[in-house]
């Protein structure tokens, strides 16, 4: 009996997703199990396993298509079978499937409308027009005849480009990227601190526990790990920095879960230690490697990059001393570290030659002010330079 | 706000603008409310009201002494009085409710930002704004030979006002106040000539209605005389009697009635308003005026009769709303097609958007769906089943290019065709909709349904 793939729902919060690229063309056998197409959400690239054996006999929907989750995008059917028996067995199909990442498959979920006149609906279809990038003009911003047109009319003007430009198009995971930054600097009114921090004692801390670490897990202990425990206990103590806005309210979230920003060669991406502040140095050092591996081969689920509710963002390897990032939405503050450099500094009176670093805070202004920010950024100042604080 | 004039064109604007939280003054000359009030709209609905009551029983055969038509006339102009001070007052209060300023006085232009006003011919007050809007509404184009003496030739003014009922009248103008009145007449006995220059009677709507229209004038015995222009009168006290020399196609003819309406051409009402002073410049008649109201002069701007372009009350609720949404600085535009053209004798008529001329001057090939009320049940229950519903609509998309109704209620039923152009719901969406049994409205949506031949009670010939 046939099968259709529908858009599978991989979290709670995913209402759509995009279809970046079929990995079988019509025609192929496909195995259960075996990587289908690849799917887009908010968030990830993710490859979506065929949910059964048999021949990809029809892509409902193509490449770049947006569609909502549950919506069927292809048919898997066996060999031999005719598509009067295929059309047959559609309805039948089962609204939940089986999740890799299992996640229940909720119904389906109306995505948003759009306000259009049945003229203006019927002329983009038929000039091939997508309604959702039209800004209607008509009550309560409706779409009319008159904006299609204009769209109509722009789309056959050439296009104003040197030739010797070349196009890169906004797909995958800076198409992922370019929404979510431009969503969090529009509307999320940041203000950025900054502290210049001595790393003395954090340098001998992590040169202390390098080996040791070494030795029991066969894993090396970075700074950043060291970083991630010291937010976490920041964190701990001011619970209104473990936040997320959500709406017209402040979630207070109790579980402590650090987002680490990971360059890839195409983007970036932050997979979460999750319960950070429950962890020993070795469990965050275990799961940043596991999680930085997935992220290189592009297998990171859903769940491994949800749930943050901070984020740090480490460009010291990268040279840098200062920068202002920008938040991960809906969290409340990111905090950026710069590289860690040897400066002469007034201690105790004498000149002295000391690591220092600056730590550099971005915060939602909506959910806190300068003040409470800058108690944050010393309380994690105070951990920094006196890592025993730590063991309290 | 300063608004000169108190019609439609006025006073909406000045409580739209009250309502938008400006100051506004009003300042009227005459009686309030303007033409529409007093001597246009609402009188000559309840005159026709009464008219059509009599045609009513008189067609069911239960006028027997046709004496009593006098009477009944009477009856009709007291209940017209009744209805016109009912609205004036109504329009007082509402005025009142949103504390606007009323001023009674002459208004006129000192600079293009004061007004004065003249009580007695003497300046009394004097207004100053940024934002001014003139609806002084349009008078008769007089011109010889057919200016108005009050006795022989009359206007709208006095035609209002009769006392009795003339044995023959010639109306001149065909249009549709023309025809409103020469329904009026006709209805109490009166034999009326309609005279129009124009090679058709209702020139500005669809020729099919224009038509079906003539032909049932003919039936009731007005006679239409087109393409005809009076070249001179000539008053004979002796027989009480006007004697019309007309030019029609060239060939003269002369005609004897008792009385001449003349309700055809109007101009704008700016005589008193030193226009020149404002710097507001004219055009054929009217004030000029672009697609926001805005006149010549900055912050002077017109809306109504008074920039001409069709007589309507709507079309002066419209224009003025828009004027004063331009001055507050959203910068809208009239879009005359969207506006309705209605005509109530009986059966009513009505048009909005292209006729079927114009449609395929513009489109080319259009679909035309029609459905004639002779097939509509509701109609034929209440026996009268003239007429018919015309949709016309663009081929590719099915979007409504023009409604025209000839039939009962067609002032009505205007507003679905109204409302899909506007709304841009074309024919295939109105095809869905229910449409209640029996009704007028059902000859709408069977049209609907024609503009593809899909029409469900109508022999197809």
């Amino acid at each position: 009996m046939a099968t259709t793939v529908i858009m599978p729902k991989l979290g709670l919060t995913m209402t759509e997703g995009t279809i970046e690229k079929w990995l079988k063309q019509e025609g192929d056998r496909v195995e259960k199990g075996e990587p289908l197409v690849e799917i887009i959400t908010e968030k990830i690239n993710f490859q979506y396993e065929s949910p059964a054996s048999g021949i990809l006999r029809k892509i409902l929907h193509h490449e770049g298509e947006t569609v909502p989750v549950t919506t069927p995008i292809a048919i898997i059917a066996e060999e031999g079978e005719t598509m009067a028996e295929i059309e047959m067995a559609r309805p039948e199909v089962p609204v939940e499937v089986s999740l890799p990442v299992a996640v229940q498959t909720q119904s389906k979920e109306p995505s948003e409308r759009i306000l259009a006149s049945p003229i203006a609906r019927k002329m983009a279809q038929e000039k091939g027009i997508d309604l959702s990038s039209i800004k209607g003009s008509g009550p309560t911003g409706r779409i009319i005849k008159m904006d299609v047109l204009k769209v109509a009319e722009k789309g056959v003007a050439p296009p104003l480009r040197k030739s010797s430009e070349k196009l890169i198009p906004l797909k995958g995971i800076r198409r992922i990227i370019a929404k979510r930054m431009t969503e969090s600097f529009q509307n999320v009114p940041h203000f950025y601190l900054s502290l210049e921090i001595d790393m003395t004692s954090c340098l001998a801390l992590h040169d202390q526990l390098r080996e040791e670490v070494e030795k029991r897990t066969n894993l090396r202990l970075t700074l950043t790990d060291i970083l991630v425990k010291v937010a976490a206990s920041a964190l701990k103590d001011q619970p209104i920095i473990n936040s997320r806005i959500e709406g017209d309210q402040i979630h207070l979230i109790e579980e402590i879960n650090i987002g680490v920003a990971i360059a890839l060669e195409d983007g970036l991406i932050v997979p979460v230690v999750h319960d950070a502040d429950q962890k020993s140095l070795t469990e965050i050092a275990s799961t940043l490697r596991g999680l930085t591996q997935k992220a290189k081969e592009g297998k990171l689920s859903l769940q491994e990059v949800g749930g943050g509710t901070f984020t740090l963002s480490n460009m010291g390897m990268l040279g840098i001393d200062k920068f202002n990032p920008i938040i991960n939405p809906p969290e409340c503050s990111i905090l950026g570290v710069g590289r860690t450099v040897e400066k002469p500094v007034f201690h105790g009176g004498e000149i002295k030659v000391r690591p220092m670093a600056w730590f550099n805070l971005s915060s939602d202004h909506r959910i806190v002010d300068g003040a409470t920010a800058a108690q944050f950024l010393n309380r994690i100042k105070k951990t920094v330079e006196n890592p025993p604080l730590l063991l309290l | 706000m300063i608004i000169i004039g108190s019609g439609p064109g006025g006073y909406l604007p000045a409580i739209f603008s009250a309502q938008k939280g400006l100051s506004v003054a009003v300042v009227e000359k005459g009686e309030w409310g303007g033409t529409c009030l007093n001597r246009g709209c609402i009188p000559t609905k309840a005159l026709l009201q009464d008219a059509s009551l009599w045609d009513a029983f008189n067609k069911a055969g239960w006028i027997r002494d046709k004496g009593e038509v006098i009477s009944f006339f009477k009856k009709a102009l007291e209940k017209k009085n009744t209805a016109v001070q009912q609205v004036v007052s109504g329009l007082r209060n509402l005025l009142n409710r949103d504390r606007i300023i009323v001023i009674e006085g002459e208004a006129s232009f000192h600079n293009p930002r004061t007004i004065g006003v003249k009580r007695d011919g003497k300046v009394v007050e004097r207004l100053e704004s940024g934002r001014i809007l003139i609806a002084t509404g349009a008078v008769p184009k007089e011109s010889e030979p057919l200016k108005r003496d009050g006795q022989w030739v009359i206007g709208s003014d006095e035609v209002l006002c009769m006392e009795d009922l003339p044995s023959t009248l010639a109306i001149i103008g065909g249009g549709r106040r023309g025809l409103e009145f020469a329904t009026f007449f006709n209805t109490f006995g009166v034999n009326v000539i309609l005279i129009e220059k124009e090679n058709r009677i209702l020139p500005r709507m669809d020729r099919e209605v224009s038509i079906r229209c003539k032909s049932l004038l003919a039936k009731r015995k007005v006679k239409v005389w087109t393409d005809s222009e009076v070249v001179s009168t000539e008053v004979m006290e002796k027989n009480k009697s006007v004697g019309l020399t007309m030019s029609q196609r060239g060939k003269k003819e002369r005609v004897e009635v008792e009385k001449v309406l003349v309700v055809a051409e109007r101009r704008g009402n700016i005589d008193s308003l030193d226009l020149e002073r404002a710097s507001v410049s004219l055009k054929d008649g009217f004030i000029g005026v672009d697609l926001h109201m805005r006149t010549s002069s900055p912050g002077v701007y017109a809306a109504g009769d008074v920039v001409g372009k069709g007589f309507f009350a709507h079309k002066a609720f419209h224009e003025g709303k828009i004027a004063v949404e331009n001055m507050l600085g959203r910068e809208s535009q009239v879009d005359y097609r969207m506006i309705p053209n209605c005509l109530y004798a009986y059966p009513e008529a009505s048009s909005i958007g292209l006729t079927e001329e114009e449609a395929i001057q513009e489109y080319g090939e259009v679909n035309i769906g029609k459905f004639p009320f002779m097939a509509c049940g509701r109609s034929i229950a209440m026996g009268n089943p003239e007429g018919m519903v015309k949709i016309i609509s663009e081929k590719k998309y099915g979007e409504i290019l023009g409604v025209h109704i000839f039939g009962p209620s067609a002032t009505e039923l205007i507003h679905l065709g109204a409302m899909a152009m506007k709304h841009e719901i074309g024919a295939e969406e109105i095809k869905e909709m229910i449409f209640a049994h029996p009704t007028f409205s059902e000859a709408f949506w069977e049209a609907a349904l024609d503009t593809d031949g899909g029409a469900i009670h109508m022999m197809k010939g």
